[in-house]
């Protein structure tokens, strides 16, 4: 190999790419790629250069939540670049025990975040075709969030799951609360942009940002601590995402923080 | 081995192929939320991606204001001369100043291309109202860059570009943003297979995993075209999608300039730009002059 090549393979893994947002296992739908499985998403990492990924269960979200953690507990098992994230639903009266014994046992299984799907089979948010099992009110979520809160775990939420006021309450009403929001389109950026200015807690995942020098401008706005990034694989090539920080004119020390610093942060100051 | 690839991986301009942008914007519109939106911009994120040429079609133009729009362009393409070729836009709902819109944006230099945009116009791509300007396209072997997006709204579906492709088989038509959704990728490589004169645009801000891969298998790399659809979207994504996927950078430089130069260099336009671009054009060796 030549030494300019060498050079450039040397650059590959310079900004520590910690992907946020990536899911394991058959889906109903296949996109244009299909579904990965473990060793698949493997394989992608290193082709993308990206070193870790907390990943989730399309089981867990899809069909049952606690089996399909537990069959992601499995998967990821042995494999340190392989972070899992459970899929959590409010504790169900009469089966689930309360809340902060779920997140107790979560955490001591060694998992550091979480996601809510209220929409769990639909992919657009159309309350008028296809009411949500839950909503994000304080009346069903608020002791799951409360437990959540107190241990300062990572939330993540889909912007096809959840409405942008439900956002801003939980914002509020949770500030020890990271809520990272995924799925976010050019078109939520007033939105997005009035969360930031509010909520320190609020950020962001890229792999929907399609935005001419958006990093750019949200780096400017408000720093690149609210930024995260993620691919959303299967459905999206990890090429965008990883291109969308790796072009960014926003000097090296915020590109390590957007592509993986920035998670490592909020994984890191969970307290267990 | 991809040299392409390592470029993109380092977050290095492209070099060694010629990078041709079949479709992008300038402007902004439907209030949509943006900072930066002008070919200044534009021109800045292509040197960082090694994009030489975009063809622009104007924000303006595609809503509610055709002439206006178009002149955006036109000053865009004199105040940055070579970096940018002219997609003229028509709107069939004005069907008395249509070609007469048409005629005036194509005869000025380095205007190339004909934009079309069936969902923002609100007019089908394969309804009637069109027809005097695929005449001129079909005549003058024009690239038509058309709207498309997802399972159909009536409008803007792949096979009805499809069917104004068939009808004109010397009118190359770019099926913009290749449909979009999934299913919108699935019929445009269907219609791109059966209709020789259908090219693929990769620009899309639905990125599918293995989307390019896809195309090139089913159609072919000579019917691929690169696209960005900036400043609507990022340009790093969709330089990255094609330098990321699985195939030979001979494959990667026919998508990224060379199918475009080609279709260029068919048409019947005044580009005093093509031959700057047909300069730059990677010899045999592989080595190129940027």
């Amino acid at each position: 190999m030549s030494g300019p090549a060498l050079e450039l393979m040397g650059m590959i893994d310079d900004l520590g790419f910690f992907d946020c947002n990536a899911r394991l296992g058959p889906v109903p739908v296949p996109g244009v790629g299909g579904w990965v499985d473990r060793d698949q998403l493997l394989a992608e990492m290193e082709y993308f250069g990206i070193a870790e990924t907390l990943v989730v269960s399309t089981y867990a979200k899809e069909h049952l939540a606690d089996s399909g953690n537990e069959r992601l507990m499995a998967d990821t098992a042995g494999f340190p670049t392989l972070h899992p994230c459970w899929v959590l639903f409010p504790a169900y009266p009469g089966i689930d025990g309360p809340e902060e014994d779920r997140i107790d046992r979560m955490l001591a299984r060694g998992v550091r975040a979480a996601r809510l799907y209220p929409n769990p089979t639909n992919e657009i948010l159309d309350e008028s075709e296809n009411p949500r099992q839950y909503v994000l009110h304080e009346a069903v979520v608020g002791p799951l969030l409360t437990a959540l809160a107190a241990r300062r775990v990572p939330l993540l939420l889909d912007l096809d799951q959840v409405r942008w006021e439900e956002v801003y309450d939980l914002c509020t009403r949770y500030p020890r609360l990271p809520i990272v929001l995924t799925a976010v389109h050019y078109s939520h950026k007033r939105s997005l942009f009035a969360g930031f200015a509010r909520f320190p807690n609020l950020r962001a995942e890229i792999s929907g940002y399609h935005v001419h020098l958006g990093l750019e401008e949200v780096c400017a706005e408000f720093g690149p601590e609210r930024m995260l990034f993620g691919t959303r694989i299967p459905s999206f090539t990890p090429a965008s995402a990883v291109a969308m920080v790796r072009y960014a004119d926003v000097g090296p020390e915020a590109q390590r923080k957007i592509a993986g610093d920035n998670l490592r942060q909020l994984l890191g100051q969970v307290e267990v | 081995m991809s040299a392409i690839l390592d470029l993109v991986r380092a977050g290095r301009p492209v070099t060694g192929v010629l990078v041709i942008d079949c479709h992008a914007h300038i402007g902004w519109g439907h209030n949509m939320p943006r900072r930066y939106t002008d070919a200044e911009s534009l021109a800045r994120v292509m040197d960082r991606l090694g994009i030489a040429a975009a063809c622009i079609s104007s924000c303006l133009a595609i809503g509610p204001d055709v002439r206006s729009g178009n002149d955006e362009v036109l000053a865009a393409i004199d105040r940055w001369p070579s970096r940018f070729i002219g997609a003229a836009v028509v709107n069939p709902n004005y069907p008395d100043e249509m070609v007469r819109e048409l005629e005036r944006m194509l005869s000025c230099p380095d205007v190339g291309i004909i934009k079309v945009h069936p969902s923002f116009h609100a007019y089908p791509l394969d309804g009637p109202g069109y027809e005097p300007v695929w005449a001129l396209a079909e005549e003058r072997q024009i690239p038509v860059l058309a709207h498309t997006w997802g399972e159909g709204r009536g409008l803007d579906h792949p096979f009805q570009a499809e069917r104004v492709a068939s009808g004109h088989p010397r009118m190359p038509v770019i099926i913009g943003h290749s449909g979009g959704s999934v299913g919108g990728l699935r019929a445009s490589i269907a219609a791109a297979k059966r209709v020789p004169n259908l090219y693929l645009d990769t620009g899309t801000s639905s990125v599918h995993r293995g989307a390019v891969d896809l195309m090139v298998r089913e159609v072919g790399a000579g019917r691929v075209l690169f696209g960005t659809d900036n400043v609507y979207t990022g340009g790093p994504p969709q330089v990255a999608k094609v330098a990321y996927a699985r195939i030979g950078d001979a494959e990667k430089g026919q998508i990224l300039g060379l199918n475009l130069l080609d279709l260029l260099a068919r048409a019947q336009v005044n580009l005093p730009s093509l031959r700057l671009l047909q300069g730059r054009r990677p010899s045999a060796s592989g080595a190129g002059e940027k």
